[in-house]
Protein backbone atom coordinates (compact mmCIF):
# COMPACT_ATOMS: atom_id res chain seq x y z
CA UNK A 1 0.00 0.00 0.00
CA UNK A 2 2.62 2.36 1.23
CA UNK A 3 4.81 1.65 -2.33
CA UNK A 4 1.26 2.45 -4.12
CA UNK A 5 1.80 6.33 -3.06
CA UNK A 6 5.03 6.80 -5.20
CA UNK A 7 3.53 5.43 -8.41
CA UNK A 8 1.59 8.99 -8.76
CA UNK A 9 2.47 10.11 -12.25
CA UNK A 10 4.74 13.28 -12.23
CA UNK A 11 7.44 14.95 -12.53
CA UNK A 12 8.86 14.99 -9.18
CA UNK A 13 8.75 10.62 -9.31
CA UNK A 14 11.95 11.00 -11.36
CA UNK A 15 12.42 10.25 -14.61
CA UNK A 16 10.46 7.16 -14.63
CA UNK A 17 7.25 8.39 -14.78
CA UNK A 18 8.18 11.89 -16.31
CA UNK A 19 6.06 12.74 -19.49
CA UNK A 20 7.88 12.72 -22.51
CA UNK A 21 7.05 16.15 -23.42
CA UNK A 22 8.07 17.37 -20.04
CA UNK A 23 11.58 15.83 -20.60
CA UNK A 24 11.49 17.63 -23.99
CA UNK A 25 10.37 21.08 -22.27
CA UNK A 26 13.35 20.73 -19.83
CA UNK A 27 15.87 20.07 -22.48
CA UNK A 28 14.67 23.16 -24.50
CA UNK A 29 14.72 25.27 -21.26
CA UNK A 30 18.23 24.45 -20.54
CA UNK A 31 19.03 25.34 -24.03
CA UNK A 32 17.17 28.66 -23.73
CA UNK A 33 18.21 29.36 -20.55
CA UNK A 34 22.22 28.68 -21.50
CA UNK A 35 22.04 30.71 -24.65
CA UNK A 36 20.52 33.80 -22.89
CA UNK A 37 22.88 33.39 -20.46
CA UNK A 38 25.31 33.70 -22.47
CA UNK A 39 23.91 36.37 -24.76
CA UNK A 40 23.84 38.73 -21.81
CA UNK A 41 27.19 38.21 -21.03
CA UNK A 42 28.29 39.05 -24.44
CA UNK A 43 26.12 42.53 -24.53
CA UNK A 44 27.63 43.28 -21.13
CA UNK A 45 31.26 42.73 -22.70
CA UNK A 46 30.24 44.28 -25.83
CA UNK A 47 31.15 41.78 -27.88
CA UNK A 48 28.02 40.43 -29.55
CA UNK A 49 28.78 39.19 -32.81
CA UNK A 50 27.44 40.98 -36.23
CA UNK A 51 26.34 37.88 -37.59
CA UNK A 52 23.87 36.44 -35.07
CA UNK A 53 22.65 33.74 -37.14
CA UNK A 54 23.91 30.85 -34.67
CA UNK A 55 21.79 32.60 -31.81
CA UNK A 56 18.88 32.93 -33.78
CA UNK A 57 19.24 29.12 -34.61
CA UNK A 58 19.96 28.14 -31.28
CA UNK A 59 16.91 30.01 -30.18
CA UNK A 60 14.38 28.77 -32.41
CA UNK A 61 15.54 25.40 -32.26
CA UNK A 62 14.67 25.77 -28.08
CA UNK A 63 11.20 27.57 -29.54
CA UNK A 64 10.59 24.83 -31.77
CA UNK A 65 11.13 22.01 -28.96
CA UNK A 66 8.82 23.84 -26.43
CA UNK A 67 6.47 23.64 -28.86
CA UNK A 68 6.84 20.08 -29.83
CA UNK A 69 7.12 19.44 -25.70
CA UNK A 70 3.41 20.86 -25.68
CA UNK A 71 2.27 18.79 -28.65
CA UNK A 72 3.86 15.16 -26.88
CA UNK A 73 1.78 16.48 -23.86
CA UNK A 74 4.03 17.84 -20.27
CA UNK A 75 2.60 17.39 -17.20
CA UNK A 76 1.35 20.71 -15.82
CA UNK A 77 4.12 21.44 -14.45
CA UNK A 78 6.36 20.65 -16.98
CA UNK A 79 4.46 23.14 -19.29
CA UNK A 80 6.41 25.57 -17.11
CA UNK A 81 9.69 25.33 -19.05
CA UNK A 82 8.40 24.57 -22.53
CA UNK A 83 6.72 28.30 -22.18
CA UNK A 84 9.39 29.64 -20.73
CA UNK A 85 11.87 27.90 -23.91
CA UNK A 86 9.21 29.04 -26.39
CA UNK A 87 9.19 32.91 -25.03
CA UNK A 88 13.11 33.77 -24.65
CA UNK A 89 13.67 31.31 -27.80
CA UNK A 90 11.07 33.65 -30.06
CA UNK A 91 11.80 37.03 -28.05
CA UNK A 92 15.82 37.34 -28.30
CA UNK A 93 15.22 36.51 -32.46
CA UNK A 94 13.01 39.19 -32.68
CA UNK A 95 15.24 41.50 -31.22
CA UNK A 96 17.93 40.74 -33.19
CA UNK A 97 15.39 41.18 -36.35
CA UNK A 98 14.81 45.06 -35.33
CA UNK A 99 18.19 46.03 -33.63
CA UNK A 100 19.23 47.53 -37.16
CA UNK A 101 19.48 51.44 -36.65
CA UNK A 102 18.60 53.88 -39.44
CA UNK A 103 19.97 58.05 -40.04
CA UNK A 104 18.52 59.96 -42.25
CA UNK A 105 22.11 59.90 -44.52
CA UNK A 106 21.98 63.67 -45.30
CA UNK A 107 21.52 64.97 -41.86
CA UNK A 108 23.96 62.93 -39.96
CA UNK A 109 26.86 64.58 -38.88
CA UNK A 110 30.28 63.05 -40.34
CA UNK A 111 34.04 63.99 -39.45
CA UNK A 112 35.25 67.00 -39.96
CA UNK A 113 31.92 68.91 -39.50
CA UNK A 114 31.77 71.46 -36.71
CA UNK A 115 29.78 70.33 -33.82
CA UNK A 116 26.48 72.02 -33.61
CA UNK A 117 25.59 74.25 -30.93
CA UNK A 118 23.24 73.24 -28.11
CA UNK A 119 21.49 73.75 -24.84
CA UNK A 120 20.00 70.82 -22.82
CA UNK A 121 19.23 70.32 -18.88
CA UNK A 122 21.70 67.99 -16.72
CA UNK A 123 20.60 65.11 -13.80
CA UNK A 124 20.01 68.07 -11.74
CA UNK A 125 17.95 69.99 -13.98
CA UNK A 126 20.28 72.49 -14.00
CA UNK A 127 20.79 74.31 -17.67
CA UNK A 128 23.70 73.02 -20.10
CA UNK A 129 25.13 75.01 -22.90
CA UNK A 130 27.43 73.68 -25.29
CA UNK A 131 29.33 76.87 -24.80
CA UNK A 132 30.89 75.31 -22.00
CA UNK A 133 32.81 72.63 -24.39
CA UNK A 134 34.72 75.20 -26.51
CA UNK A 135 38.19 74.89 -26.34
CA UNK A 136 38.45 71.38 -24.61
CA UNK A 137 38.70 68.09 -25.94
CA UNK A 138 35.19 66.71 -25.99
CA UNK A 139 33.41 62.94 -25.51
CA UNK A 140 29.64 63.07 -26.44
CA UNK A 141 27.95 59.87 -26.38
CA UNK A 142 24.28 59.44 -27.40
CA UNK A 143 22.52 56.38 -25.55
CA UNK A 144 19.10 54.91 -26.23
CA UNK A 145 18.20 55.45 -22.77
CA UNK A 146 19.36 54.21 -19.30
CA UNK A 147 18.25 50.57 -20.03
CA UNK B 1 22.73 62.34 -23.79
CA UNK B 2 19.66 60.46 -23.89
CA UNK B 3 16.07 60.67 -24.07
CA UNK B 4 15.76 60.09 -20.55
CA UNK B 5 14.24 62.22 -17.87
CA UNK B 6 16.25 64.66 -15.69
CA UNK B 7 15.43 62.89 -12.34
CA UNK B 8 15.98 59.00 -14.21
CA UNK B 9 19.61 60.46 -15.12
CA UNK B 10 20.31 61.39 -11.49
CA UNK B 11 19.01 58.31 -10.15
CA UNK B 12 21.13 55.81 -12.83
CA UNK B 13 24.18 58.31 -12.93
CA UNK B 14 24.19 57.44 -9.12
CA UNK B 15 23.62 53.53 -9.60
CA UNK B 16 26.04 53.38 -11.77
CA UNK B 17 29.00 55.33 -10.25
CA UNK B 18 28.97 57.57 -13.48
CA UNK B 19 31.28 60.71 -13.84
CA UNK B 20 30.71 63.00 -16.69
CA UNK B 21 27.78 65.66 -17.35
CA UNK B 22 24.75 63.35 -18.05
CA UNK B 23 22.21 65.44 -20.48
CA UNK B 24 18.51 64.41 -21.37
CA UNK B 25 16.93 65.10 -24.56
CA UNK B 26 13.55 63.95 -24.06
CA UNK B 27 12.39 66.13 -27.64
CA UNK B 28 15.62 64.43 -29.49
CA UNK B 29 16.24 68.73 -29.82
CA UNK B 30 20.16 68.01 -29.54
CA UNK B 31 19.93 64.37 -31.13
CA UNK B 32 18.67 66.10 -34.32
CA UNK B 33 20.81 68.62 -34.41
CA UNK B 34 23.87 65.82 -35.02
CA UNK B 35 21.24 63.98 -37.33
CA UNK B 36 21.62 60.55 -35.09
CA UNK B 37 17.26 60.23 -34.81
CA UNK B 38 17.60 56.39 -35.32
CA UNK B 39 14.91 56.00 -38.42
CA UNK B 40 14.27 52.52 -37.71
CA UNK B 41 12.29 50.52 -35.46
CA UNK B 42 11.45 52.50 -32.01
CA UNK B 43 11.51 50.10 -29.19
CA UNK B 44 11.69 52.55 -25.53
CA UNK B 45 9.18 51.43 -22.91
CA UNK B 46 6.02 53.23 -22.46
CA UNK B 47 7.42 55.02 -19.35
CA UNK B 48 10.10 56.72 -21.27
CA UNK B 49 7.29 58.53 -23.20
CA UNK B 50 10.01 59.39 -25.56
CA UNK B 51 8.61 59.62 -29.49
CA UNK B 52 12.27 58.09 -31.23
CA UNK B 53 15.47 57.14 -29.70
CA UNK B 54 18.97 58.39 -30.83
CA UNK B 55 21.32 55.86 -32.48
CA UNK B 56 23.90 54.81 -29.89
CA UNK B 57 26.62 56.95 -31.25
CA UNK B 58 30.12 58.45 -29.70
CA UNK B 59 31.90 61.63 -31.01
CA UNK B 60 35.23 62.74 -30.23
CA UNK B 61 35.70 67.04 -30.76
CA UNK B 62 38.94 68.74 -31.22
CA UNK B 63 39.46 72.08 -29.03
CA UNK B 64 38.54 73.79 -32.11
CA UNK B 65 34.96 71.80 -32.06
CA UNK B 66 35.65 69.77 -34.87
CA UNK B 67 34.96 66.30 -35.13
CA UNK B 68 37.84 64.14 -35.40
CA UNK B 69 36.33 60.71 -34.45
CA UNK B 70 32.76 59.23 -34.80
CA UNK B 71 31.70 55.76 -34.24
CA UNK B 72 27.90 54.87 -34.62
CA UNK B 73 26.11 51.78 -34.41
CA UNK B 74 24.51 50.72 -37.03
CA UNK B 75 22.66 47.89 -34.84
CA UNK B 76 21.57 48.85 -31.04
CA UNK B 77 22.63 45.62 -29.43
CA UNK B 78 26.43 46.61 -30.65
CA UNK B 79 28.03 49.65 -28.95
CA UNK B 80 31.27 51.06 -29.30
CA UNK B 81 33.75 48.86 -27.19
CA UNK B 82 35.45 50.69 -24.62
CA UNK B 83 38.80 49.51 -25.87
CA UNK B 84 37.80 50.74 -29.61
CA UNK B 85 36.89 54.68 -27.72
CA UNK B 86 40.04 54.39 -25.98
CA UNK B 87 42.27 54.18 -28.89
CA UNK B 88 41.06 56.61 -30.66
CA UNK B 89 40.91 59.23 -27.74
CA UNK B 90 44.40 57.88 -27.94
CA UNK B 91 44.82 58.80 -31.71
CA UNK B 92 43.12 61.71 -32.57
CA UNK B 93 43.51 64.01 -28.90
CA UNK B 94 47.15 63.28 -29.19
CA UNK B 95 47.30 64.83 -32.90
CA UNK B 96 44.39 66.76 -32.90
CA UNK B 97 44.47 68.07 -29.48
CA UNK B 98 47.04 70.73 -29.82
Amino acid sequence: MLAQKNTHPGWWNGDKTMKTGTKIALVAAVIAAVTARYWFYLAAEVSLPTDRTGFVVVFLSAAVLGVYALIKRTSWLGAIPAVFAIVVGAFLPFTVSVSTQIVERDSVIEVGDTMPQFTSIDGQGQAFDSESLNGHLVLIKFFRAHW
Amino acid sequence: MSVDLPEVIADRRHLHGLQATMLSDQQLTVTDKFGLRNEGFHSAPGSEEAEALPVPATLLINKSGNVVWMDLSADYQRRSDPSVVLAAMEAHFDIAGD
